[in-house]
């Protein structure tokens, strides 16, 4: 009988046990509502911009206050600052934030450790690494290295071989050397390299846009081909993988849940979106967004977006840009991406 | 007897399979969600241009919230020349009719649709079918009366319709009232695991992400093609789902496009709730169960996930049939079905990991949301679920009774719990 009671004890106890877990909830006065965002916008620039508002903020304070003397700026903490011109010669390790109110070349290789903020042009000489800078122009040399991100208002160039951590963005021109490594990239107008004089020669006559509401919407499913130099008057969605053939063009979207090829100078006038690589070879132009839950490789020439108007090209994992490519708008990935002279397609 | 008896193990041993292989599915899920590389939403995409989009408002009686999801809508940052806001005043008897026709007046874009007429169809996708009509938008987002969506929320939904092939996108939803008391706590959790989770998921792994009737939107032309949405089906959402995928759409998941909604804090609105959820769930059922098993549009893993989330509120009919099952065949000896050690594993299956799997879910979406001491409240859900599968049952009776009726459904509001300053009361 007693062994009858203590099972039951038992089976009791182990039935009661989560429930006796469950008070160790929160109650109602501890809880709290997870957080929404709700005036989060959009921004590639985001990062630059609440710096360079952190940073007026504090500069237009500066004057009224003993901080100057003591070299501290109050960002969202207090931070140790020198102005650019009081940086020591020869300077080669700066652990402290930069203000330049004036141009600011470094012409040696050099390492911040914290941000720099110039008022006019930043050059930023061979080797130097940076943890983030913000300038109205921006020019980084060869082998430039940047921790986080890099801004420049209205120009950035950069010289080959430079790491461009996890941004680098401008409302003006990009120019990215090759051999470059990238996570996000967003310009008016971003250039590989060199372009091609014929490729300036057609840029210029692709200048007139296509409307949004042009695009064909009517569907052509499940083809796995478009031939040499033919035109598809519809949209493309497959589940196959798709070919489109040289100089042939597409006048809707094309979607494929597997690879989709363009070959060397087709036009979409829409957007390519595919669940497998992208691969686009030379001369191609792509008037819409591209975006791979894979990879996207871009070969020499081509042409992603529009004149005056925001696209993007978006890969989950890696995004290769070869010599010569030219994105209006947004480039971006998250494994990585890297600009090439040439790219080599699988 | 015999044959009784026969169906009766016949019946238990089914009831198991089907219960595994529900298990499986939750386990993946949360496997997928926890270790499995996550696909990129679209939210990465900077575009410039949008097409132009309509957002549809139904509301009944919604005097204490009206303005608040208004006032959201008006401060997003969607360009207003490609932008309508219809608010669908489906025969409220308090203000929200006066308040709508001010805003209104104020604003070009916002074009109330006052449905008033005594005799009319009432509910949600009688509704919908008329706003659609008032409006050339290619796009349809549809938000609840008491939601507020943040100010980059319509550019998250347009932006999924980018990709051709997409005909619903589904924004996250989270109680804003998940303090409020021990129920609110639990359909919090309930949310994690069936957002964070099971919806991501399913857009990880290529299956059907459902879309939910608020927080999403979808195509217009898709829908009107055919009528518009079925007005004898209480869960439009759900048909829009099956709809999209048989034309040969999908439907994407953005668990970036978060929204407050304001979850039930009584039992027995909760009940109603989910009663109605089980009969338009199930009249879905009925209706697409054939047409989505031969449909060539989908894969093979597409029709499976398909058909699983058809029944999702049929399993705990066949459960709440199987206990009484299983009881009886043990009051009649008769439960050495395949071996001792057979029913036993059986057994495990079908009262814990089947019964319980979706627990797995929500502790991977708590862990995934940071809510580390709600996961306590967990076995709380054990109560909730035998609650669940009363209101499940009586409303797949309602539904099968709507079937050979071809009775008229109506639409009942979820009773609101929050004042005009959002706060609960």
């Amino acid at each position: 009988m007693i062994i009858y009671v203590i099972l039951v004890i038992i089976f009791l106890l182990m039935i009661a046990f989560p429930f006796v877990l469950s008070s160790f909830a929160p109650n109602s006065k501890e809880k709290e509502t997870m957080v929404v965002a709700s005036d989060n916008k959009k921004d590639p620039r985001y990062f630059a911009k609440s710096f360079r508002q952190l940073m007026e903020k504090a500069l237009a304070d500066i004057d009224n206050k003993e901080n100057s003397e003591k070299g501290i700026l109050i960002l969202s903490k207090a931070e140790d600052f020198v102005f650019s011109e009081d940086l020591e010669e020869g300077y080669t390790n700066v652990k402290k934030l930069v203000v330049a109110r004036e141009s600011f070349c470094v012409n040696h290789k050099a390492t911040f450790q914290k941000e720099i903020f110039a008022m006019d042009l930043a050059v930023m000489g061979e080797n130097c690494k940076l943890r983030a800078v913000e300038a109205q122009k921006l020019e980084l040399k060869d082998n430039c290295k940047v921790l986080r991100w890099a801004d420049g208002v209205s120009m950035i160039s950069t010289g080959n071989g430079c790491d461009l951590g996890k941004s680098a963005t401008t409302e003006g021109n990009l120019k990215i050397g090759i051999n470059c490594t990238f996570n996000k990239l967003y310009a008016s107008r971003i250039v590989v390299g060199k372009i091609s004089e014929k490729l300036s020669e057609e840029e210029n006559k692709l200048e007139d846009s296509i409307e949004y509401s042009s695009i064909r919407n009517n569907i052509q499913r499940n083809i796995k081909t478009v031939d040499d130099k033919a035109t598809v008057d519809a949209t493309i969605i497959t589940k196959h993988k798709l070919y489109v053939g040289e100089n042939a063009i597409v006048k809707g979207h094309i979607k494929s849940n597997k690879k989709i090829v363009l070959k060397r100078g087709s036009v979409v006038y829409g957007n390519v979106f595919s669940e497998g690589d992208i691969e686009i070879e030379a001369g191609c132009r792509i008037y819409g967004d591209v975006f791979s839950q894979m990879s996207v490789f871009i070969s020499n020439d081509s042409v992603i977006g529009q004149k005056d108007k925001v696209k993007s090209v978006v890969a989950r994992q890696s995004l290769v840009l070869a010599e010569g490519v030219v994105i209006y708008g947004f480039a971006g990935c998250e494994y990585g991406g890297k600009t090439t002279y040439r790219v080599t397609f699988k | 007897m015999e044959l009784v008896i026969a169906i009766m193990k016949g019946y238990f041993v089914v009831t198991v399979i089907v219960m595994i292989c529900y298990a499986i599915r939750h386990y993946i899920f949360s496997y997928n969600r926890m270790f499995y590389k996550q696909k990129v939403s679209y939210r990465d995409i900077y575009d410039s241009e949008y097409p132009k989009i309509a957002v549809l408002i139904p509301m009944h009686n919604e005097e204490l919230v009206v303005e608040n999801v208004l006032e959201s809508l008006l401060k997003c940052d969607y360009d207003r020349d490609k932008m309508e806001i219809i608010p669908i005043n489906d025969h409220s008897d308090d203000k929200t009719g006066e308040i709508l026709d001010k805003y209104s007046e104020k604003y070009n874009f916002v074009k109330v649709l006052h449905r008033n007429e005594p005799d009319q169809l009432r509910g949600k996708p009688v509704g919908l079918n008329e706003a659609m009509e008032l409006t050339d938008a290619e796009i349809i987002i549809v938000f609840d009366a008491d939601y507020r969506p943040s100010v980059n929320m319509l550019k998250k939904l347009a932006t999924a319709f980018k990709d051709p092939q997409v005909g619903a996108v589904m924004g996250r939803v989270i109680p804003i009232n998940a303090n409020a008391n021990k129920l609110t706590t639990l359909l919090n959790l309930e949310r994690t695991g069936g957002y964070q989770v099971d919806q991501q998921a399913r857009y990880n792994l290529g299956l059907i992400p459902q879309y939910g009737g608020t927080v999403g939107g979808f195509r217009k032309e898709l829908l009107l093609e055919n009528g518009g949405f079925d007005t004898k089906i209480l869960a439009e959402d759900t048909e829009l789902t099956y709809r999209m995928y048989l034309k040969g759409y999908t439907v994407v998941y953005d668990n970036s496009a978060e929204c407050y909604e304001e979850a039930p804090e009584t039992w027995t609105v909760r009940g109603k709730q989910i009663r109605r959820w089980s009969r338009g769930h199930n009249e879905v059922m009925f209706k697409y169960f054939w047409k989505f098993l031969f449909c060539n549009n989908i894969s093979i893993l597409q029709k499976i996930d398909g058909i699983m989330l058809l029944f999702i509120y049929f399993v705990p009919v066949l459960l709440f049939i199987a206990l009484f099952d299983s009881v009886g065949l043990f009051f009649l000896g008769e439960m050495n079905i395949v071996g001792t050690w057979m029913a036993f594993i059986a057994l495990g299956f079908y009262n814990a990991w089947g019964n319980f799997a979706p627990f797995y879910e929500i502790s991977a979406g708590a862990i995934l949301d940071g809510l580390k001491k709600e996961v306590y409240a967990l076995p709380l859900l054990s109560f909730s679920f035998y609650f669940y599968m009363w209101y499940i049952m009586r409303g797949f009776f309602d539904a099968l009774i709507d079937v050979f009726t071809s009775r008229n459904v109506t639409w009942a509001k979820t009773k609101r719990f929050k004042n005009k300053e959002g706060e609960a009361k």
